[in-house]
């Protein structure tokens, strides 16, 4: 594979689990060695380098504190093995506490810590060591959803106070969308696209990256599901047509041709499923009243209309 | 009803474990004539003349300083190599894990007996009979491969992250063993530490093969010499035996956490 990040950018590795993401990221760190290939950081080719030549920091998905150090001796482990004088260690421990707001707990050892200063401790500790890029292992999966999205931002704000190179992995797309100013889909082992968020979310180059952003899931339609639910042009090409929920407007209609079957209530939005010819499909409820069973008819969004040939690529068409 | 029966049984057991002991001690307090007496009642008046015939016995001292020597030096070579070699097993070695374990254990699980003869061989051409060092070397064989297997788990518990970590941070081996492996598994190290430490101080079989004087003797086969003119000093024996369980049990009852953790294999946290 190819792959070209951007000095400074928060780019985000995205893919289903097993799709090969920690090894990229093992590699880019130098835990790795690849096959074949090379590696380079700012020019200069760092593929035979060990780990700590390059220069990486790495914050891991259990963060991998030192159990049995202070949070002040987890931020200086990593400048006494480079051997840096006694009192510019200090400072830059002292520099790197304040940054983060560890002060008040910079003698406590990690098994005292929140998860959210557990976070801090492991970013602090690769920030303490001026690293060429931050790498990070999905840090937020195993968090609750709150803790989550307060960490996400605090990621996102702390990325831009530094301005340094991130690169960001995780199967989880709603942390993608947020965080990255691209996004790289790794599918398979091979980046399938590489975008800002919206424009994979939506003119994803490829059916698997179609189908892994959203919520709930694109629909995809077959050229014969498609005629019988609108009369819009298909191009010749395309063997599967995306449609996402929310552009399939479901208007409750006493004649109408279709019939909910069940109900997704989220909060803010109702969706639906229906069927058409024998396969469920999604579309969001325009009246939240409507209940399983009632007749439906579905009006489609055509500006959101994605047309994929057999081989699973984009077709552009009609594009503004 | 169920819970007297319950309370009966575990009495009995107690009682079973521990009647030696008590008759041990109650025996040791009595004047040397009363010794014999039985029932084992409590003296009165309670008389610490075996005790103090004990203490001032000189060779038995120095048995004593003997023990701790050897005990001690045996599980500091088992700690040391134990910790290394576990290192070296769990983290450095990719293939072989197992086979390395498993030759461990065969040869911990040799019977003693077994060894003695070619041992004894072996002290006498390296000139180390009737000598601590002999017995440090000796215990030393059968001290490492626990070591080695309580070390092995406490240190493949650590996540593999805390490993990348480390050598992310620039560690190089040495320092990863020093700096991390070793202060994040000390808990291990005073399990292994107190089994093998446990282990020494009662070794009988080679103790007495390999000594064959009061220079380099220790308690188990010092306190079975222990003879008086014409009888068994039971009441000075009895204090000996007394004087030198009383570390074993201190030992015991402070450290009884890690002692099961060494034995259930495996320390968390």
């Amino acid at each position: 594979m190819d792959l070209a990040v951007t000095e400074g950018e928060f780019l985000v590795i995205l893919g289903a689990s097993g799709g090969g993401k920690t090894t990229l990221l093992n590699l880019i760190a130098g835990l790795l060695a690849p096959g074949s290939g090379q590696i380079l950081f700012a020019g200069k080719d760092v593929t035979d380098a060990g780990v700590a030549e390059r220069n990486v920091a790495y914050v891991f998905q259990d963060y991998a504190l030192y159990p049995h150090m202070t949070v002040a001796g987890n931020l200086r482990f990593p400048l006494e093995n480079f051997r840096l004088p006694r009192a510019e260690i200090e400072t830059r421990v002292q520099d790197t506490l304040d940054m983060l707001k560890l002060m008040p707990v910079k003698d406590h050892y990690p098994a005292q810590l929140s998860g959210g200063q557990k976070q801090r401790v492991a970013i602090g500790r690769a920030l303490v060591r001026d690293p060429f890029v931050f790498l990070f292992d999905e840090p937020l999966s195993s968090l609750d959803q709150q803790l989550r999205e307060h960490l996400r931002i605090e990621l996102k704000q702390l990325h831009r106070q530094i301005g340094k190179t991130f690169i960001y992995v995780t199967h989880d797309q709603t942390s993608a969308m947020i965080l990255g100013d691209r996004i790289a889909f790794l599918d398979d082992k091979k980046i399938r696209q590489i975008a800002a968020p919206e424009e994979l979310y939506q003119k994803p180059g490829n059916v698997a990256v179609a189908k892994f952003l959203g919520f709930p899931s694109i629909n995809l339609l077959s050229r014969e599901d498609f005629r019988s639910l609108t009369q819009s042009e298909a191009p010749q090409a395309a063997a599967q047509i995306g449609v996402r929920p929310e552009h399939l407007r479901i208007v409750e209609n006493a004649g109408g041709r279709f019939a909910i079957e069940w109900l997704q209530e989220v909060g803010y939005a109702r969706y639906a499923n229906f069927k058409v010819g024998g396969k469920s499909f999604c579309g969001k409820c325009d009246n939240r009243n409507v209940e399983a069973g009632r007749k439906i008819r579905i009006d489609v969004d055509e500006r959101g209309l994605l047309f994929f040939d057999a081989g699973g690529s984009r077709i552009p068409f009609n594009e503004t | 009803m169920k819970k007297l029966i319950n309370l009966f049984f575990v009495a009995a057991l107690v009682f079973w474990n521990l009647a030696p002991f008590l008759w041990q001690w109650v025996t040791s307090l009595k004047d040397p004539a009363r010794v014999s007496q039985l029932p084992p009642i409590w003296p009165a008046p309670v008389d610490f003349k075996n005790y103090q015939a004990v203490l001032s016995n000189e060779p038995f001292m120095h048995v004593i300083g003997n023990s701790l020597v050897v005990s001690l030096g045996a599980t500091l070579v088992s700690l040391a190599v134990g910790s290394l070699g576990a290192f070296g097993i769990c983290r450095l070695l990719k293939k072989g894990k197992e086979g390395v374990l498993l030759a461990l254990l065969v040869v911990f699980m040799i019977p003693p007996v077994a060894v003695v003869t070619p041992f004894f061989e072996l002290l006498g051409s390296l000139h180390l009979r009737d000598s601590l060092l002999g017995l440090i070397l000796v215990y030393s064989v059968f001290t490492v491969p626990p070591a080695v297997w309580v070390m092995y788990q406490v240190f493949d518990e650590l996540p593999g992250s805390l490993y990348h970590a480390a050598r992310v941070d620039g560690c190089g081996h040495w320092r990863m063993f020093w700096r991390i492996y070793l202060p994040a598994g000390r808990t291990g190290l005073v399990s292994a530490g107190l089994l093998n430490l446990i282990f020494c101080w009662n070794e009988f079989l080679f103790a007495l093969t390999f000594t064959s004087t009061w220079q380099a003797r220790t308690v188990p086969v010092g306190i079975s010499l222990f003879s008086g003119q014409f009888v068994y000093p039971w009441g000075e024996i009895s204090a000996a035996g007394a004087i030198v369980t009383l570390p074993i049990l201190a030992i015991v009852l402070l450290g009884n956490n890690y002692l099961v953790r060494g034995l259930a294999g495996g320390v968390k946290g």
